[in-house]
C-alpha cells in the first residue's frame, strides 16, 4: 500500500451511530498513567471503550541531546549516547562509536568486536526481558515481570563486572573497549546462558500460551507489512508484520556475518501475522537467537588490546558526513554525523527505532478498545528517553 | 525450527486444536483455557517453595564487584594537577584550581614519588551531576581520581553533594592563588613570560550561550513593562 | 462442641445476641482483612521469588499491615473540588454495609449464626447486588473519567455474573429443599453413604455436576469481587485504580476492607454450600470445633484466589462477558436442568 492510501488520522471524528451523533470523550491517558511506559501522553478520543482515535504527544523527557553532542568532544559523547535508550546502552554506544569509526576509518580487532557483538547481544536479552515483563503487566499479569527482572539482574551482574555499571556502561569506545573482561567472567557468562535457556520454558508457560494471553493479544493491534515499511517501523515490530529485515544479516557489523543464527519473523501463529502476539512472541524467539550468537562469540575468543586503536586525541577528524545503522532492541538506530574536522561534530542526528515505531500507534489504535490500546503500546514496546531524546 | 519451539514449550501445529464443529471447538476453548490457567498455576506453585531471589537490603548486602562505578573519589595527596580529568569530563563538574609555589617553596613528594609541582588550591566535584562515565579515571596518570564502589551518600541537599577534595581552605586557597598571582606579576614586570597560574573554567566544555548581556537586555523589557 | 447453641447457653434474648453477634463480625472483618492483605503480599512475593514485608514488627514483617492501616486512617481526606459531595461520601458505607450485612446469615458453626433466616441464600445474593450500587455511585461523584469507566465495567460484570452464581448456587438448594444456610449445613451431614463425611458434601453429592457447579461458582465469584482475571473494574495498567483512583484514607480504607471481606465471604458461602461449611471431613475429626473448619475452608478458598491472582494476566471486558454469557451461563444451566431433573425423579 503506497503512503498515500492510508487513512492518516486528522482531526476529531464524532461517533456516529445508526444516526445518533454523540460526543466524544476526550480522555488523556498519560504522561502519569501506569502503563504508558515512561512519560508519553496519549489523547485518546473515545465512544464508550473504544477508541477511535490516539494521540501521541511526545517531549516530556526531551533533554537536546543532539544539542549537547555539538558542544562535546567525539569521545565524550559515548556517555551520553547510553541515556537515549536506557534499557540498551551497549546497543546505542555501539551505533554511535561504529559511525565515529567510520568517520575515522578505523579498524578495531577481533576481540574487540566479538566483545562488542556479546554485549550487545546480552544487553538485547535484556531489553526484551523488560519488554516481555512489561508487556505482561500491562496485560495484567504480575509475575512474569518479577521473573523477567529476575534474569534481567543477572545479565546487569554480568555487566556490572565487566564494566563497573549496571545501567549506563559508556563500555564500547570508539577504537575500544573501555575494560577488558577476563577469563572468569566469560565463563561465568556461559553459566548464565546455561541458566537462562529453560528459564524461556517457563515464561512460555506463564505467560505466552496462556489462553487468556492469546485471547488479550492475537488480533490486536494488526500491523500490515506495507503500513510498517510506510510508517518506517523496524525491529521487532516489522519483524512481527512478517517482513525479514534485521541489519545484522542484510548491512552485517562488527562481524555478525561470522555467526549462524535466524531472522525471527512472525507467522501469525495465534493470530494474524502482525498482531500483538506475534510482536511478543519474535521478542521471545530473538532472545533464544542472542543466546546462541552469544555462545559463538564467546567461543575460542582471541587475546589482544582491546584498546590499541583508541585514538589519543580527536583533533585531526575528516571532514565529511557518515551516517551508520544498527539494529537495537527496538530496531534501526541510525547516527548522522557531520564533521568540520574539529573535535566536536558539527552536527548529530539520531535516528530513533521507538520514535518510528510510536508513529504507528495512531494507524494502530484505531477503533479498539482502550484495554487493547495498552496491550498495542505495551507491544511495540517503546522507551521514552530514546524517542524523546 | 520444530525442535527449538518445542523446547520453548510450544506444541509444533499452528493452532493447538481447531474442529469445524462449534460445540467441540467451544469444549476444546474452554479445555484450552482451563488447561492453560493449571499450568501457570503449576509454574508458581513451585516457586512457592523456591528460595527467594532478593535480600535484605540494610542487613544483607549484595557483593559489588570492586571495579563497580558508583561515585567518583579523589586521592588529593596523589594528584598532580594536570587537570586532564577536568578537560575530559562531559558533564564538565570537575573544578580544579592549581596554583604555583612561590620562588624557593618545596611542595614535598607525593606519594607515588613524584614531585609536587603545583598546590591543588581547590579541587571540587559537584557529584549531583556526575555521570558515572569513568572517563576522568581512565585519563589520570597519577590514579588520584578513581570510581569507588560506595553507593550510600545520600544527602538531604543537593550542595552537600558538591565536595571539595583539597586539603586547603578557602582562605589557604586566597593565600596560594594570590601569591602565586603576585610572583607572575612581579615576573611580568621584570620580563614577559609565560603564564604560570591556571585557573580551569569550571564549565569548560558546555558551550554557553553566547548572549551579549547588553543587547540582551536592550531588547528586554523592564520590570514596568518598558525598554530600557 | 459444634452442638453449642449460644442462645441457650447465655438465655439471652435475640435481639442482645444479635448486637453482640454484629459487633463480632465487624471485628472478624477488620481482623480478616488485614490479615489476608498481608497474607497476599506474602503469597505474592513468594510467587514471584521475593520476600514480601519483613521489617514492621520483627517476625516477617507481620505489623506491616497495622501499620498501613493506621497510616490510612491518619491520611488526609481528600475529596475533589468538582465531585458530586454528597455521593463522593457515601459510597463507601454502601459497598461496605453491603457485604458486611451478608455476614449475619453465615453460619461459623451449625448454631453460631447471626440469623438463620430461612431465605438465607437469596438474601446473600439480594444484599451483595447493592455493592454495585455504591461502585457505581463512587465511580460517578468522583468527576473522574476513569473511574467512571470503572464504575461502568463493574457495573456491568457484576450483574452479568449474578446469575451464573445464581444458578450454580441453586443446585444445593434444590437438594437441600431449603433456603435456610443451616437446612444446608445440616443437609450435608447424612447421605447416601455412611453418615459424617467428607463424601456427604454437596461438592461430591452428584458427581460431576455439583462438582462443575462449584468450579462454576468459585470462578464466576472472582468477578463478583472483582479480582484477577476478572478485575477489570480496577485494573490498574488500564484504568489507572477505576472506581475508587479519587478516594483517599479512611474512605479508601473502605473500599479496601470491602474487597477483602467480599472475597471472605464468596470463600465463606462455597464452604457452607458445596464444602459443608463447619462440618468435619470425617466423624473422628469432630473433637474440632465448627468455626475453625470453617474458617479453614473459607481460607484455603482465598488461598486459591490469590494463588490465581498472582498466576493469571486480565481478560478483557468484552471477552469477560463471552465467558459470562457463552461458557458460564450454558454450563449453569444444564447443570441446573440436570439436577433438578434428578431431583423430581428421586422424589417420585
Ligand atoms: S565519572 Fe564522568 S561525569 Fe563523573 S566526574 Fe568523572 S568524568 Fe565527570
Ligand atoms: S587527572 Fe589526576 S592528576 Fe590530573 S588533575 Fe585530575 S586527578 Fe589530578
Amino acid at each position: 500500500m503506497p503512503l498515500q492510501e492510508i487513512e492518516i488520522p486528522l482531526g476529531i471524528r464524532t461517533p456516529n451511530t445508526d444516526g445518533i451523533v454523540g460526543e466524544a470523550m476526550v480522555l488523556n491517558m498519560g504522561p502519569q498513567h501506569p502503563s504508558t511506559h515512561g512519560v508519553l501522553r496519549i489523547e485518546l478520543h473515545t465512544d464508550g471503550e473504544v477508541v477511535f482515535e490516539a494521540i501521541p504527544h511526545l517531549g516530556y523527557l526531551h533533554r537536546c541531546f543532539e544539542k549537547i553532542c555539538e558542544g562535546l568532544p567525539y569521545n565524550q559523547i559515548v556517555p551520553y549516547t547510553d541515556r537515549l535508550d536506557y534499557l540498551a546502552s551497549m546497543n546505542m554506544n555501539l551505533g554511535y562509536v561504529l559511525a565515529v569509526e567510520k568517520l575515522m576509518n578505523i579498524e578495531v580487532g577481533e576481540r574487540v568486536q566479538r566483545l562488542r557483538v556479546v554485549m550487545a547481544e546480552l544487553n538485547r536479552i535484556a531489553s526484551h526481558l523488560v519488554a516481555l515483563g512489561t508487556f505482561g503487566l500491562d496485560i495484567g499479569a504480575t509475575t512474569p515481570f518479577l521473573y523477567c527482572f529476575r534474569d534481567r539482574e543477572k545479565i546487569l551482574d554480568l555487566f556490572e563486572k565487566a564494566c563497573g555499571a549496571r545501567l549506563l556502561y559508556n563500555y564500547i569506545w570508539i577504537g575500544g573497549l573501555a575494560r577488558d573482561v577476563d577469563e572468569n567472567w566469560i565463563n561465568e557468562c556461559i553459566e548464565f546462558l546455561d541458566y537462562f535457556e529453560p528459564k524461556i520454558k517457563e515464561y512460555n508457560d506463564l505467560l505466552s500460551f496462556n489462553k487468556i494471553f492469546i485471547e488479550r493479544t492475537a488480533n490486536i493491534g494488526v500491523l500490515p507489512p506495507e503500513v510498517a515499511i510506510a510508517y518506517g517501523c523496524t525491529g521487532p515490530t516489522l519483524r512481527a508484520s512478517g517482513v525479514k529485515w534485521d541489519l545484522r544479516k542484510d548491512e552485517p557489523y562488527s562481524g555478525y556475518e561470522k555467526y549462524d543464527f535466524n531472522i525471527c519473523v512472525g507467522e501469525g501463529e495465534k493470530g494474524t501475522i502482525g498482531d500483538c502476539w506475534d510482536r511478543y512472541w519474535v521478542r521471545v524467539l530473538e532472545m533464544v537467537e542472542s543466546v546462541k550468537i552469544v555462545r559463538q562469540a564467546l567461543d575460542n575468543i582471541p587475546q589482544e588490546d582491546i584498546s590499541a586503536k583508541i585514538p589519543k586525541n580527536f583533533n585531526k577528524m575528516p571532514v565529511g558526513d557518515v551516517y551508520f545503522r544498527t539494529e537495537t532492541p527496538r530496531g534501526e538506530i541510525g547516527f548522522y554525523i557531520m564533521s568540520d574536522g574539529t573535535k566536536t561534530p558539527y552536527r548529530i542526528k539520531v535516528r530513533s527505532p521507538a520514535f518510528c515505531n510510536l508513529s504507528v500507534l495512531p494507524v494502530l489504535a484505531r477503533d479498539q478498545l482502550i484495554a487493547d490500546l495498552v496491550a498495542i503500546v505495551g507491544s511495540i514496546d517503546i522507551v521514552l528517553g530514546e524517542v524523546d531524546r | 525450527m520444530a525442535e527449538m519451539r518445542t523446547a520453548l514449550g510450544m506444541p509444533i501445529t499452528h493452532q493447538t486444536k481447531t474442529s469445524k464443529n462449534p460445540i467441540i471447538q467451544w469444549i476444546l476453548d474452554v479445555w484450552e483455557g482451563f488447561y492453560t490457567v493449571l499450568v501457570g498455576m503449576g509454574v508458581t506453585w513451585r516457586h512457592f517453595f523456591r528460595k527467594p531471589f532478593t535480600v535484605q537490603y540494610p542487613h544483607e548486602k549484595l557483593n559489588i564487584p570492586k571495579q563497580a562505578r558508583q561515585r567518583v573519589h579523589v586521592d588529593i595527596d596523589l594528584c598532580g594537577g594536570c587537570l586532564q580529568c577536568d578537560k575530559i569530563c562531559p558533564a564538565g563538574i570537575i573544578k580544579i584550581v592549581t596554583a604555583k609555589p612561590v620562588a624557593g617553596e618545596d611542595l614535598g613528594v607525593r606519594p607515588n614519588g613524584k614531585r609536587r609541582a603545583l598546590h591543588i588550591a581547590e579541587f571540587t566535584i559537584d557529584h549531583s551531576k556526575c555521570l558515572y562515565c569513568g572517563l576522568c579515571e581512565t585519563v589520570c596518570n597519577d590514579d588520584a581520581i578513581y570510581m569507588i564502589p560506595d553507593f550510600q551518600y545520600t544527602t538531604r541537599s543537593l550542595e552537600q553533594l558538591v565536595v571539595n577534595y583539597s586539603r586547603y581552605s578557602p582562605e589557604e586557597r586566597d593565600r596560594v592563588v594570590a601569591a602565586a598571582a603576585a610572583e607572575k606579576a612581579a615576573k611580568q614586570a621584570s620580563k614577559p613570560a609565560v603564564p604560570q597560574t591556571k585557573v580551569s573554567d569550571p564549565q569548560p566544555n558546555i558551550p554557553s550561550p553566547s548572549v551579549d548581556s547588553d543587547v540582551f537586555n536592550e531588547k528586554c523589557p523592564g520590570p514596568d513593562g518598558e525598554f530600557k | 462442641m459444634s452442638q453449642f447453641n449460644p442462645l441457650e447457653a447465655f438465655n439471652l434474648p435475640i435481639v442482645y445476641w444479635q448486637i453482640i453477634w454484629a459487633g463480632i463480625i465487624v471485628a472478624f472483618v477488620t481482623v480478616f482483612a488485614l490479615f489476608a492483605v498481608y497474607l497476599e503480599r506474602k503469597i505474592s512475593a513468594y510467587a514471584q521469588d521475593r520476600m514480601g514485608p519483613m521489617e514492621t514488627g520483627g517476625w516477617q514483617g507481620w505489623a506491616q499491615t497495622i501499620a498501613d492501616a493506621l497510616k490510612l486512617l491518619l491520611k488526609e481526606d481528600i475529596i475533589p473540588e468538582l465531585a458530586d459531595r454528597r455521593l463522593f461520601k457515601l459510597a463507601p458505607y454502601i459497598v461496605f454495609a453491603g457485604s458486611l450485612g451478608v455476614m449475619a446469615v453465615i453460619p461459623f458453626g451449625v448454631n453460631l449464626i447471626g440469623t438463620d433466616l430461612n431465605i438465607g441464600l437469596y438474601f446473600i445474593l439480594a444484599l451483595s447486588s447493592t455493592v454495585v450500587i455504591g461502585i457505581l455511585m463512587a465511580g460517578w461523584a468522583s468527576n473522574n473519567k476513569w473511574a467512571l469507566y470503572g464504575a461502568m465495567r463493574s457495573a456491568a460484570q457484576m450483574v452479568s455474573y449474578e446469575i451464573p452464581i445464581g444458578l450454580s448456587l441453586m443446585l444445593p438448594v434444590l437438594l437441600t429443599g431449603s433456603l435456610s444456610m443451616i437446612d444446608i449445613t445440616n443437609a450435608q451431614k447424612s447421605g447416601i453413604l455412611a453418615d459424617g463425611y467428607f463424601w456427604n458434601w454437596y461438592i461430591f453429592r452428584v458427581p460431576p455436576f455439583t462438582l462443575i457447579a462449584f468450579i462454576l461458582y468459585f470462578w464466576a465469584s472472582l468477578a463478583e469481587t472483582n479480582r484477577t482475571p476478572f478485575d477489570i473494574p480496577e485494573a490498574e495498567s488500564e484504568l489507572v485504580s477505576g472506581y475508587h483512583t479519587e478516594y483517599t484514607g479512611i474512605r479508601f480504607a473502605m473500599f479496601f476492607l470491602a474487597e477483602y471481606a467480599n472475597m471472605f465471604i464468596v470463600a465463606a458461602i462455597a464452604s457452607v454450600v458445596f464444602l459443608g461449611g463447619p462440618l468435619a471431613p470425617a466423624p473422628w475429626l469432630n473433637w474440632i470445633p465448627g468455626p475453625i473448619w470453617m474458617l479453614l475452608k473459607s481460607l484455603v478458598l482465598v488461598f486459591i484466589q490469590m494463588w490465581l491472582r498472582w498466576t493469571l494476566p486480565r481478560v478483557r471486558v468484552d471477552q469477560l462477558m463471552h465467558i459470562c454469557w457463552k461458557i458460564f451461563l450454558p454450563l449453569a444451566l444444564v447443570n441446573f436442568i440436570v439436577i433438578a431433573t434428578l431431583v423430581v425423579l428421586w422424589q417420585k
